[in-house]
């Protein structure tokens, strides 16, 4: 009985880091497109998008099914919930990297030099590999870098805001692709947010606390 | 084993005891019913000689501890010593009436209703034809037994401690010697004869499973240590992709520590995952990873296990120069074919238009000169390329020779120095003669191009300065100049076929692109380093190093 759990559970992992390993093709298919202006690329991150709402499915209707099932208590029932929680916020990773590469393809070319964007671009990608691989080794460090992390990316979109202002200034008549431009930072942002989401289940899945219950806690106190 | 031990302990002593009770019960009483018999036999014949017996017996009957009964021919009873004789039936039926009647004596052994006691009878005829009874009752074996059964359901419980001590001593004892083995050295320690055998063939058991453990070790380490060496990723993967195995390269190429665990936990590459998965379905796959800025080349194959399961083989084998290799032979061929392509196309046009006719006479004579030039160029590139293509096939087969690099560089002098002269650039050899072994040919021509570089990328009123010497044993040639210097982004490329920092000022430098690239095919040919140093706008320097003699 507890050996067929075991199966189910570690059945569930696989999947859940192969829609990861999907959600990280999407955005570096997303990013890359948008990098380069390569409509076809930004063709197949939208395609990759389709696949990971697949798999979202797939894996509640495994949680579920375990939750039913097998009753698990303790560190297994912490395991299935967080990965309940993930799976919504890597499928809304895919989504945000599909609707970028969606941006890409009537955005005329590539986004200009904006050197920002690149290195949000950048950072969003590590903060995603980074909470997966914390998930995959079950790695608490890793996890709370991640969080830390997330710092390091919203300073990077208020420069790139700066940026577009002064941009938008420059040239008022670029004011259209100027706001895409900012879209595509606002998705890249959200995703380094949903990073976090990431990580910090990956936290209550290992340690038990969760960091929003812990705020709570805190608020309560006082 | 203590149970059953106990046990049979137990219903030894049960059975032995209730049949020694049983027998013994039944010898004793066997020999009280007959001493009781004896004694009725010797009492009747004792009574049966008195005259008139009713007389007697009404007299003095009541004295006898026995039951005395008087009985008439026909059955009626006529006296009893213990009951009225009046009241008591007919007794003709009765078995030892009967026999006495018949016989002149009779017996009969009775038991109770209760069967606790039994009554024996001895009945005798009387001279007269009445019959005389004696009887006497006793307890019979059941009652004897009853009798005795508390003391005897004493001796169970006795038994049954008895045998639980026993049980527990004995298991206990033959426990012990198993209890205290040694499984890795059983034949040491004490032990009853009975269990020698199987210790004896622990014994050669573990020296079978202690020789196969070594053999599976010593493959172990060997399997280990080839895959230890190997510079490609081995990673195996069992039927349902788990990891079972990581060689050190691959453990190198994907950081993570968990060594067990899906195939997934390796890396989340898309390619990756793909070739895994075909070879766990039964497919073998290949594909490139591209990880920390190098090539990989991933070659999974499917083993088949148990004809269900497939379990795989994944090959990681660092591509990047190959692939580096393959293109820059992609970018050869492409240059090789545009540097013909170019002086040819001068060719064709002048010779158009010569042929056309429409060159004016007296601009046939430059027009041919130009001719010249260009396949002169087009013919020192041939030459070159030849020449590399050689050295790229490990050089000609002229032998080595001693060669004096102090006596080459003055032959390469003589041969620039009216070039040099034309350029304003002084030309100089210092330092002392210096002897190599190698082929006097390729050698100058190394020489030659550095020399030639040297004046081509100079500044007007440069020097150009050929140094030869020995260094710590090892013979070196110095080519230094005080040019316009090559950027360090460059300095690596520069020895590439065809590769030129300054793009499109190649055709009025001259040469062909493939100068250093000889120098340094040459320089493998000799196991000589090339050493290059250089400054933007201050010169180069590249020494040959040659190795000692």
């Amino acid at each position: 009985m507890r050996n067929r759990f075991d199966n189910q559970l570690a059945e569930m992992n696989n999947e859940l880091i192969s829609m990861g390993a999907l959600c990280e093709n999407a955005i570096a298919s997303a990013v890359k497109a948008l990098l380069e202006g390569d409509i076809k690329l930004a063709a197949a991150a939208i395609r990759i998008d389709q696949e990971i709402d697949r798999k979202e499915r797939e894996i509640e209707s495994m949680c579920l099914k375990l939750l039913l099932q097998q009753q698990p208590v303790a560190s297994d029932l912490r395991l299935i919930s967080s990965v309940l929680k993930m799976i919504t916020d890597i499928e809304r990773i895919g989504d945000q990297a599909s609707d970028i590469a969606e941006i890409v393809t009537y955005l005329s070319g590539a986004c200009g030099h904006n050197t920002h964007i690149d290195q949000m671009a950048q950072a969003t990608i590590k903060m995603v590999t980074d909470s997966l691989d914390a998930f995959v080794r079950r790695d608490l460090t890793l996890a709370w870098s991640v969080i830390e992390y997330d710092d390091v990316v919203d300073r990077l979109f208020d420069e790139c805001k700066s940026d577009l202002i002064a941009e938008i200034a420059q040239n008022p008549e670029d004011g259209e692709r100027v706001l895409d431009v900012l879209m595509i930072a606002k998705y890249l942002e959200r995703i380094g947010d949903h990073a976090t989401n990431i990580a910090e289940w990956v936290e209550f899945s290992i340690t038990g606390s969760h960091k929003s219950a812990m705020h709570g806690a805190e608020a309560a106190a006082r | 084993m203590r149970k059953r031990v106990f046990g049979s302990i137990f219903l030894t002593s049960l059975v032995t005891l209730l049949l020694t009770t049983g027998l013994l019960l039944l010898a004793v009483h066997a020999g009280l019913t007959n001493d009781m018999r004896q004694r009725l036999i010797t009492e009747s014949s004792y009574l049966s000689a008195a005259d008139d017996i009713r007389e007697e017996l009404e007299e003095c009957g009541s004295v006898y501890a026995d039951r005395l009964t008087l009985v008439a021919q026909d059955g009626t009873v006529l006296y009893d010593n213990r009951t009225n004789a009046s009241e008591m039936e007919n007794h003709a039926v009765r078995p030892e009436i009967a026999a006495a009647e018949k016989n002149g004596t009779g017996e009969d052994n009775r038991l109770s209703e209760t069967f606790a006691e039994q009554t024996f009878y001895y009945a005798v005829r009387l001279k007269n034809g009445d019959i005389l009874r004696i009887s006497a009752t006793a307890d019979s074996v059941f009652g004897a037994l009853s009798n005795a059964s508390p003391w005897i359901v004493l001796i169970i419980l006795l038994a049954l401690l008895v045998a639980a001590v026993l049980a527990g001593w004995l298991t206990g004892l033959f426990l012990k010697p198993i209890e205290a083995l040694d499984l890795h050295e059983p034949m040491k320690g004490e032990a009853y004869d009975e269990l020698s055998p199987l210790l004896h063939r622990m014994d050669k058991q573990n020296h079978k499973i202690q020789a196969q453990m070594d053999e599976l070790q010593r493959r172990q380490a060997e399997f280990d240590d080839i895959t230890a060496r190997m510079d490609e990723g081995l990673v195996l993967f069992s039927g349902k992709g788990m990891i079972l195995f990581a060689n050190h390269a691959a453990r190198a190429l994907f950081p993570h520590d968990s060594a067990e665990g899906s195939y997934l936990t390796l890396c989340r590459d898309a390619n990756y995952i793909q070739v895994v998965e075909q070879a766990l379905d039964g497919k073998g796959a290949h594909g490139k990873l591209e990880r920390n800025g190098r090539i990989y080349e991933l070659t999974a194959s499917s083993v088949e296990e148990n004809s269900a399961w497939h379990a795989a083989v994944l090959l990681i084998v660092d591509i990047t120069e190959r692939e580096r290799a393959e293109q820059q032979r992609q970018e050869f061929t492409a240059n090789v074919s545009h540097e013909l392509k170019t002086p040819l196309t001068s060719i064709m046009g002048y010779a158009e238009i010569i042929a056309g006719g429409i060159a004016k006479p007296e601009d046939v004579a430059p027009f041919a000169g130009k001719i010249r030039t260009e396949a002169q160029r087009l013919l020192a590139l041939i030459e070159d390329i030849i020449h590399l293509s050689r050295l790229d096939e490990g050089g000609e087969t002229v032998a080595f020779e001693p060669v004096e690099l102090s006596a080459l560089c003055d032959t390469v002098r003589d041969r620039l120095q009216s070039k040099a002269a034309g350029k304003g650039i002084a030309l100089r050899i210092e330092g002392e003669p210096a002897a190599v072994s190698g082929q006097r040919r390729t050698l100058e021509q190394m020489i030659f191009n550095l020399t030639d570089n040297a004046i081509n990328y100079n500044k007007p009123q440069g020097s150009v300065t050929l140094t030869t010497g020995t260094e710590s044993g090892r013979p070196f040639v110095q080519v230094a100049d005080t040019g316009i210097g090559i950027a360090p982004a460059d300095q690596q490329r520069v020895f590439e076929r065809f590769y030129r920092v300054d793009k499109s000022h190649s055709k009025m430098t001259g040469g062909t692109g493939l100068g250093l690239s000889i120098v340094k095919h040459g320089a493998a040919l000799h196991h000589a380093e090339v050493e290059l140093k250089s400054a933007l706008g201050e010169g180069t320097c590249i020494t040959l190093r040659f190795p000692k003699e």
